[in-house]
C-alpha cells in the first residue's frame, strides 16, 4: 500500500519529468537528423573515389566528429555552457540541455549515417553515373533512398542514447526522467521512485527500439 | 561513330602500376554489336569504361559522333552519358526504387516531366517483357529479370549507344540466350550500337558483328566475327575459337597408326559447297576417313570443322596436306598421342 501511495504521490513530478524529456528529446533528435545526415553524406562522400573524393575534408571532419564523440558528455555539458548560454539565452532548464544533447548527437549520427551509406553497393552508383547523374541527384535519388532503412535505425540508435545522455543534463537543471531516477534514487535512496523511474525508461527505450525496428523493415526492400 | 585513339589507362595502387589498357586504338560502326573478349585481368573492364568516362584514360582519345569525351567539362560529359546507356553483370539496380522507380531515375536525371516517363515506362517494359512487373522491386525478381530492367533502364533516354559489362555473366545458358535475343532484337528495332564485353566466345558467337580480343591490356586481333572464327590467327585467338567450335577425339584414336596422319580442317560456307573430298581421294593416293565433324552457324552461315585420318604412303599424303591447305580455311596436323 504504503509502494503505491509514494508513487501516487510523485506522480505530478513524474509527469513534468515526461514532458521535459519529451521536449528535449524531441528538439535534439530532429536537430541531429537535420544536421546529421548532411554530416554523415559530407564524411562519406569526402571519402568516396566516384563522388569527388576530398581526403583533406574528410580528415578535418572526422577529426572534429572523434574529438567531440570521445569528450564524456558530462565535459562536453560543462564546456559548452557559454555556446549553450548564446544559442538558448540561459544555461539550466530542458531548453538550455538541449544545446549539449544536440551537439553530442550530430557526429553520433554522422557516422552511424556514414555506417549505414557504406552499405550500399558501388556498382549502384557507378550505373547512376554512367547514367548522367550530378552528385546531387546521387545523394538525394541514391543515396538517401538506399539507405533509408539504415538511417531509421541510426535514429532509433541516436534517440535512446539521448534519452541516456538527458539523464545527466540534470547537471544543468534540464529535468527529465533519467534525472528523476537519478535525484530520487540516487541522492535520496528512494528505491520505489528510482524503479518506478526505470520501468518507465525501460518501457520508453522499448518502445523507441520497436518503432525505430518495424519502421525499418518497412522501408527496407533489399 | 566509336574511335579509339591510342586508348591507355594506367592505375597507380599502392606503389604499384598497373597499365590496364595499353596503345589501343579501333572504330566501332553504327548499328553493329561490337564484341571484346579476353581472360579475366585483360583489361576489358577498364577499356568499356573508359567508353564513358567512368575511369579517366590516361591517354589517348575517346572519339563518339567525333566528340573527344576526354575533353568535355563535366556538364557537358553529363549530357554525353544520357546518350549512352549502360548495363552491368550485376545488374546495379537500386534496390528500394521498384521496377518502374528503376527506369524514371535515369529520366528524372534528364530532366523528363512526370507523365513523360510514365508513358516511356510502358513503352521500355513492355519491349523488354516485364509489362507486369512495374510495380516489383528487384528483390522480387529472377536474375533474367534485372537485366531486363537493366535494359529498360539503359534504354529509357533513347541511347545512340549500349555498353554491356559481362551482360550475361551471372546467368545461367537459358536465360543467357534470351538476354541475348534481347539484345540483338534492339539492336536491329533501334538500330542501336552496342559494345559488350565477355570471356564467352559463344556470346560473341551468337550476336556480335565484330569483335576484338585482348590480352594484357593489348588488342590483338580484331575482324568480322566470321573471318575471326574462319581464320584466327593469334595463338590466343585459337584458343578462343576452339571454345566454341572443337572438335575431341577419344584417346584410342590418338594411338599413332603407321602411314596415317591425324587432320584438322575448318572449311567456309563457300568451300563447304565443293566436292573437296571426292577430289582429294581421286588426286591422290590416300585414304581419308572422317573421325570427327561438327558444323557452326556463326551469323548464319556455316563454318564445318572436321577432323580426318589420312592414311597412304609419306609422299602422297605430303600432296595431299598440300591441297587441303589451300582448299580449306585451316588445316593442322594433329599429333599423335606419345605416350610411352
Ligand atoms: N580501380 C582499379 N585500381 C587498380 N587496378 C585496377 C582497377 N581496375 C582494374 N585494375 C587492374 O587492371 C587490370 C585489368 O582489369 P579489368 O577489370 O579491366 O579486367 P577485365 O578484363 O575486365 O577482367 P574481368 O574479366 O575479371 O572482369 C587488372 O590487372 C586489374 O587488377
Ligand atoms: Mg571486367
Amino acid at each position: 500500500m504504503q509502494i503505491i501511495n509514494d508513487i501516487i504521490a510523485v506522480i505530478p513530478d513524474l509527469n513534468k519529468a515526461f514532458f521535459e524529456t519529451f521536449y528535449m528529446l524531441s528538439i535534439s533528435v530532429f536537430l541531429s537528423a537535420l544536421l546529421g545526415i548532411p554530416l554523415g553524406i559530407l564524411l562519406y562522400t569526402s571519402q568516396h573515389d566516384l563522388l569527388g573524393e576530398k581526403p583533406w575534408l574528410n580528415r578535418i571532419i572526422g577529426f572534429v566528429v572523434n574529438v567531440i564523440r570521445s569528450t564524456p558528455f558530462v565535459i562536453l555539458l560543462v564546456a559548452l555552457i557559454p555556446f549553450t548560454s548564446w544559442i538558448a539565452g540561459t544555461i539550466v532548464g530542458p531548453k538550455a540541455a538541449v544545446v549539449p544533447l544536440t551537439v553530442a548527437a550530430i557526429p553520433f549520427y554522422a557516422r552511424l549515417v556514414e555506417g549505414s551509406l557504406k552499405e550500399i553497393n558501388r556498382g549502384v552508383i557507378e550505373a547512376a553515373l554512367a547514367m548522367g547523374s550530378t552528385l546531387w541527384h546521387i545523394i538525394y535519388k541514391v543515396l538517401l533512398v538506399e539507405a533509408r532503412s539504415g538511417l531509421i535505425i541510426g535514429l532509433t540508435v541516436t534517440t535512446i542514447s539521448l534519452l541516456g545522455f538527458s539523464a545527466m543534463a540534470g547537471i544543468v537543471g534540464g529535468g527529465g526522467i533519467g534525472d528523476l531516477a537519478i535525484r530520487f534514487g540516487y541522492y535520496r535512496f528512494d528505491n520505489t521512485i528510482m524503479f518506478t523511474t526505470l520501468v518507465i525508461l525501460i518501457v520508453i527505450v522499448q518502445l523507441i527500439q520497436a518503432i525505430g525496428d518495424r519502421l525499418a523493415k518497412k522501408l527496407d526492400k533489399r | 561513330m566509336i574511335e579509339l585513339r591510342h586508348l591507355t589507362k594506367t592505375y597507380h595502387t599502392k606503389g604499384k602500376t598497373i597499365t590496364a589498357v595499353h596503345d589501343v586504338s579501333f572504330t566501332i560502326n553504327r548499328g553493329e554489336i561490337f564484341g571484346i573478349v579476353g581472360y579475366s585481368g585483360a583489361g576489358k573492364s577498364s577499356l568499356l569504361r573508359c567508353l564513358n568516362m567512368l575511369e579517366k584514360p590516361t591517354s589517348g582519345q575517346v572519339l563518339i559522333d567525333q566528340t573527344d569525351l576526354t575533353k568535355l567539362s563535366g556538364d557537358q560529359l553529363r549530357q554525353v552519358r544520357q546518350s549512352i546507356g549502360m548495363i552491368f553483370q550485376h545488374f546495379n539496380l537500386m534496390a528500394n526504387r521498384t521496377v518502374a522507380g528503376n527506369i524514371a531515375y535515369a529520366m528524372e536525371v534528364a530532366g523528363k516531366g512526370k507523365e513523360e516517363i510514365a508513358a516511356r515506362i510502358q513503352e521500355l517494359l513492355d519491349l523488354v517483357g516485364l509489362s507486369d512487373k512495374a510495380n516489383a522491386f528487384p528483390s522480387e525478381l529472377s536474375g533474367g529479370q534485372k537485366q531486363r530492367v537493366g535494359i529498360a533502364r539503359a534504354l529509357a533516354n533513347s541511347p545512340k549507344v549500349l555498353l554491356c559489362d559481362e551482360a550475361t555473366s551471372a546467368l545461367d545458358p537459358m536465360t543467357t540466350s534470351s538476354i541475348l535475343e534481347l539484345l540483338r532484337e534492339i539492336n536491329r528495332k533501334l538500330g542501336l550500337t552496342i559494345v559488350l564485353i565477355t570471356h564467352e566466345m559463344h556470346v560473341v558467337k551468337e550476336i556480335c558483328h565484330r569483335v576484338a580480343i585482348m590480352a594484357n591490356g593489348h588488342v590483338l586481333e580484331e575482324g568480322d566475327v566470321y573471318q575471326i572464327f574462319a581464320k584466327p590467327r593469334q595463338q590466343l585467338t585459337k584458343q578462343f575459337v576452339r571454345t566454341v567450335i572443337d572438335v575431341q577425339l577419344p584417346d584410342h584414336l590418338l594411338e599413332p597408326k603407321a602411314e596415317s596422319e591425324l587432320v584438322r580442317i575448318s572449311l567456309l560456307a563457300e568451300q563447304a559447297e565443293k566436292p573437296m573430298f571426292e577430289k582429294l581421294i581421286r588426286s591422290f593416293q590416300v585414304q581419308a576417313n572422317i573421325l570427327h565433324g561438327k558444323i557452326e552457324y556463326i551469323q548464319g552461315r556455316p563454318l564445318a570443322v572436321f577432323i580426318l585420318e589420312l592414311t597412304g604412303e609419306q609422299q602422297e599424303r605430303l600432296k595431299a596436306l598440300a591441297y587441303l591447305q589451300q582448299e580449306t580455311a585451316e588445316t593442322e596436323v594433329i599429333p599423335y598421342a606419345n605416350h610411352q
